[in-house]
């Protein structure tokens, strides 16, 4: 395509961009298209799960295969393999219990895409 | 053979071993300073229904049911209990499964025979690993026998990678069940089971143990000869709260990973409730585990 035919096409763009750019997900937004393939970690208490928590590990592989996710963890603060995702959890002043969308590489956490606080279910904690 | 492994016929004619030894008082003043599994762990009992309730023991028994182990008639009932408290928790834990080998931690926990072990042996070696039965070494792969107990039947290189193999497959700390008082006891045990934590215990096995009653285990008069799991419970409320629900050791194995197949087994499935006062009669002379889950390192 030369230059005369491609500049209508690049205008069209710009001006789509500009009439919805401020609407598409400045952060996260939709599940599946921004974190399908990562997996979802509770990082917890040792000693303190709730019921809720207990109830959501339990469900916890119906709620991976609906959000086309690689898989869930249930981890303890204390544990190593946690301590990423338990740092990024202070950088934003966060505590466990956190969840937490993370990338996996030979089993270890190599890159944490989301923290957020625990509520009452996974659903609740990530919308 | 010691006075707690007994071999007993199951109604299908095949034979299973019990080997759940008591520990003397000196060996119980061992754990003396162990963690108990104390009041932060406990739930109002509007916590533990709504987490119990609608028969939940009966999910957990089919998501399970393919992972019944057979013991046969190895007295290694508590270390089958231990694996059985590591593979369900895995899951819950959003680990893979991982067939470990209730031998490997046999071999370690028995004194040097088979002759039956302490629950407290079991839940110390679970902090330093449980070995899968699938090893690989080298490009060549082994799978820990089902029916030994000693190191020495295992090839040395074999040992050591399996010894290798167990770091990744630890637990947390390790609490002690209340045993002091049956009010404490009901509502530490009900917890753990609607915390989902999995509680290695001891009863007492006798002849008419073979068959369930109603859907319950029978237990005999005794100090407790018989490790299990009690891997969930029903919600009966009232002053029992829940029973328990026991994940024996004693088949039917569906997969030879998990023992020798081909029998009935035992209860429903491989699986019997038991009532919360049964729960407590052995408590006089063993102390019972909770496991709270496991170390992730993969």
């Amino acid at each position: 395509m030369d230059r005369n035919r491609l500049g209508p096409w690049l205008m069209i763009a710009g001006g789509l961009l500009l009439l919805f750019g401020n609407k598409l997900p400045q952060d996260w937004g939709s599940l599946s298209t921004n974190v399908a393939g990562s997996t979802v970690v509770l990082v917890n208490e040792k000693t303190a799960a709730t019921v809720d928590q207990t109830i959501a590990l339990r469900a916890a592989k119906e709620f991976v295969d609906a959000n086309k996710l690689a898989g869930y963890r249930n981890a303890d603060r204390d544990d190593e393999w946690a301590k990423s995702i338990v740092e990024a959890g202070r950088v934003k002043k966060l505590e466990p219990p956190i969840v937490a969308y993370v990338d996996l590489k030979d089993g270890s956490v190599s890159k944490v895409r989301k923290v957020v606080p625990w509520k009452t279910s996974f659903e609740d904690s990530l919308k | 053979m010691s006075d707690q492994q007994e071999i007993f016929t199951l109604p299908d004619g095949s034979k299973v071993s019990t080997g759940c030894v008591a520990p003397t008082p000196a060996e119980r003043a061992l754990v003396a300073d162990v963690p108990v599994y104390g009041e932060e762990f406990y739930l109002d009992a509007s916590d533990i229904e709504k987490s119990l309730k609608n028969d939940v023991y009966k999910q957990m028994r089919k998501r399970r049911q393919a992972w019944v182990m057979n013991q046969a008639n190895l007295g290694k009932c508590n270390a089958s209990a231990t694996v059985n408290a590591f593979h369900n928790r895995r899951e819950l834990d959003g680990l893979p499964h991982i067939v470990l080998s209730d031998c490997y931690l046999y071999m370690h926990i028995n004194r040097g025979k088979d002759q039956g072990s302490l629950l407290q042996d079991g839940m110390e070696w679970s902090k330093r690993g449980i070995a899968p039965r699938k090893l690989n070494l080298n490009g060549e792969s082994y799978t820990i026998p089902h029916n030994i107990y000693l190191k020495n039947q295992m090839p040395e290189n074999w040992y050591k990678a399996a010894q290798e193999a167990s770091f990744k497959y630890t637990t947390f700390e390790a609490y002690k069940l209340p045993v002091g008082d049956y009010k404490t006891f009901k509502i530490a045990l009900a917890s753990a089971l609607a915390r989902d934590h999995q509680v290695v215990h001891a009863w007492h096995v006798g002849n008419n143990s073979m068959k369930l009653r109603n859907g319950y285990a029978v237990q005999g008069g005794g100090v407790g000869n018989h490790a299990t799991l009690f891997h969930s419970g029903k919600w009966v409320g009232g002053e029992d709260l829940v029973h328990p629900d026991i994940e024996n050791s004693w088949g039917p194995s569906l997969n030879p990973m998990y023992g020798p197949t081909g029998t009935q087994g035992w209860g429903e499935g491989g699986f019997g409730l038991f009532t919360m006062q049964d729960a407590f009669q052995c408590t006089k002379w063993h102390d019972f585990w909770v496991f709270v889950g496991n170390k992730v390192r993969e």
